[in-house]
């Protein structure tokens, strides 16, 4: 697809350039969004019932990143101007990922339903929310802060030391089955069969495609014949 | 004879273009699958919060700023090659290599004092799933990278430059993944 150019035009009268410093702009208010966000206070947002600080936190996080895809998809990749074909794509994926989303969440997200009961992963939670107490205690308590508002703080203490990362033994039966989620093994296992699959899946695709649109056009040419 | 990447359009869209939106459409789902599954554990699991608290927003910031201006350049290689101007065409796709190896530099970085510090990828769940989605994400910036100078040297001699375009859309889309994946393990403690 065309993309507009005039090549005496100035930098800022470049509509590029003006699009990336809208960008730079987004990116600056994501990043002080979070920061600001917390002295906005404990009121609550009618409605949705979150605090305003969680509200503006999401929104200027999450909104914002929305806003920053939506401009690098119109006017980068220019989707907008784009044959249809490449929309039905698209949202077809899109689709896929909210049918994905709306099977898998509500067993995710929560730990018990009805017959069941994910017992691994709320012993998980169980587990963590005495140890973030311990560290906020810890924090608190001396001199040290959090290590993500200056950056990487080097005298603070390993996570091994703090007790942020259990032994081994505490993440096994995470999930029911017994897989551990957070061994190397399992990552790699589900690498090769996402890649696996996935790779399989996208040379099949793209030759029923072409199959499908050679037969198409064939069709098309012996008509006008 | 035309190369076959500009003449074969029964969908009214080029061969080699069709081919990219075909990658990205799995590509998609590649990704938001693995970002899905991340909010989904997040949001029940709060003891990540903990985790999340040691991931540096300053270096997540600069790398987004930077991978946003590595698309401006892939845009601007693309605006040149639509005027048959193959040399500012190539002179922009190395500035976006440039910009991917800074990337990947200061990732570098970031993993080697993460893991020094004791926070790898068998630490917890948490940070499993962001070496997974960082590490995937740092794997297609190599490999755009690597593709793009391939690009870049045709266009340089004014050969093939449609795909300069190609590169493009793929470039944006590791952009906008990363879009997603600052706030998810850097903004939202």
């Amino acid at each position: 697809m065309a993309a507009p150019s005039d090549p005496n035009a100035g930098w800022l009268s470049n509509h590029y350039v003006r699009v990336y410093l809208t960008l730079l702009v987004l990116l600056a208010v994501s990043i002080m969004g979070p920061v600001l966000a917390p002295r906005l206070g404990e009121a609550e947002v009618p409605v949705l019932g979150l605090r305003v600080s969680t509200f503006v936190m999401l929104l200027t996080a999450f909104g914002i990143a929305v806003v920053k895809a939506w401009l690098v998809i119109k006017h980068f990749m220019h989707l907008s101007i784009e044959r249809p074909i490449a929309k039905w794509f698209l949202a077809a994926s899109v689709l896929l990922l909210a049918l994905f989303w709306g099977g898998i969440a509500p067993d995710v997200q929560n730990h018990s339903g009805a017959n069941w009961e994910n017992v691994a992963a709320q012993a998980a939670v169980e587990r963590g929310i005495p140890e973030v107490a311990h560290v906020e205690e810890a924090s608190h308590g001396g001199e040290a802060d959090h290590a993500e508002e200056a950056g990487h703080d080097a005298s603070s203490p390993r996570p091994s030391e703090a007790g942020l990362v259990p032994d081994a033994k505490s993440n096994d039966n995470l999930l029911p089955g017994g897989y551990n989620f957070t061994h190397v093994a399992f990552w790699s296992v589900v690498g090769l069969v996402a890649v696996g699959t996935n790779a399989v899946a996208i040379m099949l695709s793209v030759g029923a495609g072409m199959l499908a649109l050679e037969t198409l056009k064939g069709l098309r040419e012996r008509r006008r014949a | 004879m035309r190369p076959i990447a500009t003449t074969r359009a029964a969908t009214g869209i080029a061969t080699g273009k069709l081919a990219v939106w075909w990658v990205l459409a799995s590509e998609v789902v590649i990704f938001g699958g693995l970002l899905a599954s991340y909010v989904m554990h997040r949001l029940g699991h709060p003891e990540w919060a903990d985790a999340a608290v040691h991931t540096n927003p300053t270096i997540g910031a600069f790398n987004t700023f930077v991978l946003l201006s590595s698309s401006l350049t892939a845009v601007l290689a693309h605006q040149a090659a639509e005027r048959g101007d193959g040399r500012t065409a190539a002179k922009f796709l190395y500035f976006t290599i440039a910009g991917a190896a800074i990337f990947i530099g200061v990732k570098s970085y970031e993993w080697w004092y993460e893991i020094s510090h004791g926070y790898t990828i068998t630490s917890n769940t948490f940070w499993a799933f962001y070496y997974s989605a960082a590490g995937l994400h740092a794997f297609h910036v190599i490999a755009g990278a690597v593709i793009m100078a391939f690009v870049a040297r045709d266009a340089k001699r004014n050969v093939e430059l449609h795909r300069v375009e190609l590169i493009g859309i793929y470039w944006h889309f590791v952009d906008i993944v990363w879009i997603f994946l600052f706030p998810l393990l850097y903004i939202a403690k």
